[in-house]
């Protein structure tokens, strides 16, 4: 993955000679760099790439302006945008995983092309071109008459392998003044960039030891490990993936860039709604902005939302249109993720399913707090994220064994054989560690990261102070030590196992 | 200006990893040349205790150098790396032989060995996991060797094939001097760098290569002999039989051989069209099984699961009823007798040994 590699450093550095030396042209230095980017991550099929680039920024662009300024076809120029704009992300990202999941489902037999190139990073930005052109068409931005502002916007290199996914408006008003090489963003930058190294290449490979050996031998441990397996699966994909968006994000900084958040500590979820509002929140609200909501102001589901209301009474009427506009969403965040069989059960078919029954629930308990004694509060938010990361958990299940059938024998052996007690002798739990590579370092690496997130969050939740925000605002000198102890951390506790950050495959 | 100098703090940072990188691990990597044409020119070439060395390279360098016209090479793992011109009975003999090996590594050294132009009459060729398994068989760890791995994947393949060109010959030199640079400062180096110096005595540090004759036989480290064989250091070479033993009992076998692994279809088609390939050019093929310890075989045919080494065996028959290569050896240490005795430990056979029980001579 490029950019843990040293050659990262070397762009950045060539990126940062040009970009603020020449504040003339910054966007177009900018906008060069990030093609350059995206043609050295793909280097073998350069040309590919190229044609790739020029198609979408020719579409985005040259729609935007017709849009802009027809009113009359607005609504067949959005939806042909929107197919050409989807199809090289069908065609090149899901149609074999379409078609090998259609033959699994009907047992029919079409065949896969071998051959289809593989786009890195056109999942992210293909979103971002037609959120776009929807808020062009809405009237809510003017369309771009600047092709290159328009290149920029879908190619910004920290953003187009893993997002986040941008918002036009946001994104072009950054620009207006010049950037200048400021000490202070350059060493907040750098700071956010070694803590990003640090989550990655130690915590997330760390934990991704004993969750990787646990769940391909599964059937020697009981459903206590492969929980806890489960759960160190969830630390490594957060860790990877907030760890790429702090690298991306710390590299922006440095650029006068401000990327939006893509996550919001979600581990202290208290419901499983709340969860995906702060895990992966840019695609959560790009779904949310232009399917849900459109979906919902649809006529076909204003009428069965007073259909169900007559018939159902308020209360479980007003929930059906709703449940059907999820049940929209999730497949096509499902799809979004690969339309492989198992990530559509995790991250569509499970979470769908979950979020419906605990709005149906709700109905029957309070998730706020409700006792004075802030501690007894605490306990009880405990309890409730316990219960949220258990739920979310059933999700990693299926994208850990990476197969829906091997998902379900995983999932009936944690709920069969819970608890081995022939398993508790001391020989035993030794000879099992071993067979997970569960080294002394792994272990220990494991129990101080559970530590220092336990601190952060009885800070956090009891006595309302935010450690990372008060580390992330101290005085710079105190920040380059930081950033020297991380590095000798990452030093002496990385670990290199597949160099590749896990939200790269979409 | 005052400000950004105190960013100069982590200058040491880098130039403590990349000295240290470069005179732990790297210091050879601009020696393989020397190193190689000494070996050429009928030399042994030591190096100090427990030092990282640049085999690749080497191996690489000893194709490029050594005679357009050769008897005999053996390719493969560490595990041919005793094969010597003495057991082969042949002057006109290079062992290519690297740590670890891959199949795609093979390809590329093969793929040399054709551009380069080298024509040898008789190949030892090393069947194992390496080639078959697909854990280890797409790894490639110098990736400028990319180009001659391809080259040799066309001429094996059922399309015409295009000739390197010059320019991917400057991209794989551009290459190796990216990769030196990537490694003279990576922090995954620097890690094994800090391990090693541990090790390492201020003499084993500072000292380079020896050259000696291949008539001297005192020298006590690991060295290569001219012929490109390895020969280990005195330590490693008299080890007691109880720990070797020990070693064999506590031996990770997982992380050779997979467990609940079939051998991989694509790799043997590759295997088979380069045999047809060399067959056609009248290259006589050894294909030679190294056999595990009694005690590893053992624990392989107690516990259930290993299918590699029993789908190697059935394949390396099969490719010799086809294409007349002799087979010497086989997993199964009980059909050639051999103990737990003959070897340095848990995977390699002694290469006094080697001779004993294998016939490498060709007729």
């Amino acid at each position: 993955m490029f950019i843990l590699t040293f050659d990262y450093f070397v762009f950045l550095i060539c990126l940062f000679l040009f970009y603020f030396n020449v504040r003339k042209h910054q966007k177009s230095i900018l906008f060069i760099f990030s093609i350059l980017f995206y043609v050295l991550i793909s280097i073998s099929e350069w040309y590919k790439i190229l044609l790739i680039v020029l198609y979408m920024m020719l579409i985005t662009y040259s729609f935007g302006v017709l849009i802009g300024k027809n009113n009359r076809f607005k609504s067949s120029l959005l939806l042909l945008s929107i197919f050409l704009l989807i199809f090289p992300l069908i065609y090149f990202k899901y149609l074999n995983n379409i078609i090998v999941l259609v033959n699994n489902v009907f047992k029919t037999n079409f065949i896969i092309n071998d051959s289809v190139f593989q786009i890195i990073g056109i999942s992210y930005y293909a979103l971002s071109a037609i959120g776009y052109l929807i808020e062009v068409y809405w009237g809510n931005i003017c369309c771009d008459k600047n092709i290159i502002n328009v290149g920029l916007f879908i190619f910004y290199f920290p953003v187009i392998v893993s997002g986040p996914i941008l918002r036009y408006n946001e994104f072009s008003l950054q620009f207006n003044t010049n950037k200048n090489l400021e000490y202070d963003r350059f060493v907040k930058g750098a700071f956010l960039m070694a803590w990003g190294y640090f989550k990655k290449l130690v915590v997330a490979n760390r934990f991704s030891i004993p969750a990787h050996n646990i769940y391909n031998n599964f059937e020697q441990f009981s459903g206590v490990t492969i929980i806890l397996a489960t759960l160190c699966y969830a630390v490594e994909l957060y860790a990877d993936f907030s760890g790429c968006m702090d690298i991306i994000g710390g590299t922006s900084m440095i650029l006068g860039v401000k990327l939006p958040k893509n996550f919001d500590d979600p581990f202290f979820s208290t419901s499983i709604q709340e969860f995906w509002q702060r895990w992966h929140i840019t695609l959560g609200l790009w779904f949310k902005d232009y399917v849900l909501y459109p979906i919902q102001k649809t006529e076909i589901i204003i009428k069965i939302g007073k259909k169900s209301r007559k018939l159902f009474g308020k209360r479980i009427g007003k929930r059906i249109p709703f449940y059907i506009s999820m049940i929209v969403l999730w497949f096509l965040i499902g799809l979004w993720h690969g339309g492989t069989d198992y990530y559509f059960v995790a991250s569509g078919l499970v979470p769908l399913i979950l979020i419906i029954i605990t709005d149906i629930f709700s109905i029957f308990y309070n998730n706020h707090n409700i006792y004075e004694n802030k501690y007894l509060n605490y306990f009880t938010n405990l309890l409730r994220r316990f219960r949220t990361i258990l739920l979310v958990s059933i999700c990693w299940v299926f994208v850990l064994a990476s197969d829906v059938s091997k998902g379900i024998k995983i999932l009936y052996r944690i709920f069969t054989k819970f608890i081995i007690l022939s398993n508790f002798h001391i020989d035993i739990l030794r000879k099992g560690l071993n067979n997970i590579n569960l080294t002394k370092i792994t272990l220990v690496t494991i129990i101080f990261v559970l530590l220092c997130f336990f601190i952060y969050d009885v800070f956090k939740n009891i006595y309302k102070i935010d450690l990372f925000e008060k580390i992330f605002i101290i005085k710079n000198r105190y920040k380059v030590v930081i950033i020297y102890l991380l590095l000798f951390l990452i030093i002496f506790l990385q670990t290199m196992n597949d160099n590749q950050f896990i939200y790269f495959q979409f | 200006m005052n400000k950004w100098k105190s960013l100069l703090i982590f200058m040491p940072i880098i130039v403590i990893v990349s000295v240290t990188n470069f005179i732990v691990n790297y210091k050879y990597n601009i020696n393989v040349k020397p190193i190689a044409q000494s070996m050429i020119n009928g030399n042994c070439v030591g190096f100090p205790k427990d030092c990282v060395i640049p085999e690749r390279g080497v191996k690489e360098n000893i194709i490029e150098l050594m005679p357009k016209t050769n008897k005999s090479v053996a390719i493969g793992p560490s595990l041919i790396m005793g094969i010597r011109k003495n057991s082969v009975d042949s002057n006109s003999f290079y062992n290519l032989g690297m740590s670890s090996s891959t199949l795609n590594e093979q390809l590329a050294q093969f793929g040399l060995l054709e551009y380069t132009n080298s024509q040898y009459e008789n190949l030892i060729w090393c069947f194992d996991y390496y080639i078959f398994d697909d854990r280890f068989s797409n790894g490639i760890r110098d990736n400028s060797s990319e180009v001659f791995k391809e080259h040799m994947i066309e001429l094996i393949g059922d399309s015409n094939y295009k000739p390197i060109t010059q320019c991917e010959i400057n991209k794989t030199k551009l290459l190796k001097i990216h990769n030196f640079i990537v490694d003279i400062f990576s922090l995954k180096s620097f890690k094994y760098s800090i391990k090693s110096l541990l090790n390492l005595s201020i003499n084993d540090l500072i000292a380079g290569f020896e050259i000696f004759d291949d008539r001297i036989s005192t020298f006590v480290n690991n060295y290569y002999k001219p012929d490109g064989s390895w020969v280990y250091s005195v330590d490693y070479r008299s080890k007691s039989h109880d720990e070797i033993e020990k070693k064999m009992k506590e031996y990770d076998l997982d992380s050779f051989v997979s467990k609940n692994k079939h051998i991989n279809k694509e790799n043997k088609d590759t295997v088979e069209k380069v045999i047809k390939y060399l067959t056609n050019k009248r290259t006589k093929i050894k294909i030679f099984l190294c056999p595990h310890p009694p005690i590893i075989w053992d624990r392989i045919v107690n516990e259930s699961g290993y299918y590699l080494p029993y789908e190697i065996d059935e394949f390396a028959n099969e490719m010799s009823k086809k294409y007349e290569c002799q087979i010497i050896g086989s997993h199964n240490p009980y059909n050639i007798d051999i103990k737990n005795e003959d070897f340095y430990d848990a995977t390699h056979v002694r290469h006094e040994k080697l001779a004993e029980y294998f016939s490498f001579k060709f007729d």
